[in-house]
């Protein structure tokens, strides 16, 4: 277990991969139920801890991957996994929950969600097809020993009808500042949402865009084959990065003094700053990550940007420092962290 | 204020009744009191499996078993049409269990396709040439 918090970033997420600068990671999930146990709503404890270690022996041969059962860790390591995205916060919050984790980070098969198997694949940048493929071989996996609720007509059946059919849900997260500081970002999410697509900010609902980071994905999932699912998808993944990048080559035409002078102030507070709250932190970043975009900034990475943004999350900090900090000593050392960071020349 | 009994109409008379053998007064709807002074006990929609009744599934909009989408089938699919943009069929990959050897050698045939364009494209030729034969053998079983 203590490997997967060792690092903010799965092996596999350090790599560079293609439109990473934009797009930050692409998740797939699928949602799986069994036929002859009842589902989630309903399911008692001891049904959880039963269908917990059925799903265990039945996965238990996999090789390259871990088991590991939420009830025995405490919330801050939950929480840690949940900043990493290798579980969800639904599972975070249950006992009788578990997931098998691969060795490299990039799948999650989560036991006992709002479903019974959630069959999740986490890549760097823009991979759609790549992260359905790998989650595609591992629900043939689990199909051979766990008997699918299955139903001709309505496809793989969920808990909630809005996940049923494919159950196959596509996310990216982007990085959107250009869109942000145009402001053209109100209308497209209206527009997206009306396309029957869903966007959020970094940590799903509820959250909001926080360092200008964008969750899109899929709405629907029945009606369409998996495979028009996904290019739709990829279609509009496509159009809003086109967006981004037009925002981008009118701000630096129009605005480029106000935009120099908005990074050298983010770099001043990360390099100065003695408190700095986690939403601060990260909007800091993403003016560092976008001068880094725009050339004005070298030495910086997006796998790094990525990581410094889980490595700052209250969950993963607490667990660096290995206990329970209160909201300013964790906005201390969030501080004391990142200028240490500066310190040594990531920037 | 709402029903006590059915927590859903607005309450209209204050009757005393009988809960569990102890009577208590309540403040009930037209509906409840009518059912109450009467003895009519309604008929509860429950599935036989998860004893999900169909109130709760309504309110909840959720499944309890397999068996709920049989036994609320309507409500499912209202609420599926409603989740999914109109839509109530599933055209997108079905387990392999349920598969016949022709859809899966089509399916395979399909992905072989894809890698062979993608062979040729960088040049491997070894590789498809490879991948064309084992299209070639999937293609005669199939027809076989």
């Amino acid at each position: 277990m203590e490997t997967f918090l060792e690092q903010p970033l799965g092996p596999k997420m350090r790599e560079r991969a293609k439109l990473d600068d934009l797009v930050i990671s692409t998740r797939i999930r699928l949602a799986r139920n069994l036929k002859d146990t009842v589902f989630s709503p309903v399911l008692s404890e001891e049904g959880q801890r039963y269908l917990c270690e059925r799903v265990e022996s039945s996965l238990g041969g996999l090789q390259g991957f871990k088991y590991i059962h939420m009830g025995s860790y405490d919330y801050v390591t939950r929480q840690a996994l949940v900043e990493k995205h290798l579980i969800s916060p639904t599972i975070a919050t249950k006992d009788e929950s578990a997931v098998f984790l691969s060795e490299d980070e990039t799948i999650s098969v989560l036991i006992n969600e709002e479903d019974h198997l959630r069959i999740q694949t986490l890549l760097p940048g823009f991979q759609v097809i790549e992260a359905f493929e790998l989650a595609k071989r591992v629900d043939a996996l689990c199909e051979e020993s766990l008997p699918y609720a299955f139903d001709e007509t309505l496809g793989y059946l969920t808990t909630c009808p809005s996940n049923i059919g494919t159950g196959l849900r596509a996310s990216v997260m982007l990085h959107l500042p250009g869109l942000v500081l145009t402001g053209r970002i109100t209308p497209i999410l209206k527009e997206l949402r009306k396309l029957g697509y869903t966007i959020r900010g970094r940590y799903g609902e509820g959250s909001d865009a926080a360092g200008r980071l964008f969750q899109l994905s899929n709405q629907r999932t029945l009606g369409s084959h998996e495979s028009q699912l996904l290019s739709d998808f990829m279609e509009i993944t496509e159009q809003l990065i086109q967006a981004e990048r037009q925002a981008r080559e009118d701000l630096l035409k129009n605005k480029e003094d106000e935009l120099e002078d908005q990074f050298y102030r983010s770099y001043g507070v990360l390099r100065y700053a003695k408190l700095l709250s986690s939403t601060e932190a990260i909007e800091r970043l993403s003016d560092l990550h976008l001068a880094s975009d725009l050339g004005l900034l070298s030495d910086w990475s997006p796998p790094q940007f990525h990581e410094l943004i889980v490595r700052l999350q209250s969950g993963f900090l607490q667990k660096h420092f290995g206990k329970t900090l209160s909201t300013k000593e964790r906005d201390r050392e969030r501080a004391t962290l990142v200028r240490r960071m500066l310190d040594h020349g990531l920037v | 204020m709402l029903c006590e009994r059915c927590k859903r109409r607005p309450a209209v008379n204050e009757m005393v009744i009988n809960e569990n053998g102890v009577s208590v007064t309540r403040k009930l709807c037209r509906n409840c009191a009518f059912e109450v002074m009467t003895g009519y006990v309604p008929v509860v929609k429950r599935c036989p499996t998860c004893q999900m009744t169909q109130h709760a599934l309504q309110q909840t909009r959720k499944a309890g078993c397999t068996m709920c989408y049989t036994v609320f089938r309507d409500d499912l699919l209202k609420i599926t049409r409603q989740y999914q943009q109109g839509h109530d069929h599933h055209v997108g990959s079905i387990p392999n269990l349920l598969r016949t050897p022709d859809e899966r050698i089509e399916e395979r045939l399909v992905k072989l396709a894809g890698e062979l364009e993608q062979a040729v494209e960088q040049e491997d030729y070894e590789r498809a040439a490879r991948i064309k034969k084992e299209m070639i053998q999937l293609k005669g079983q199939g027809e076989a």
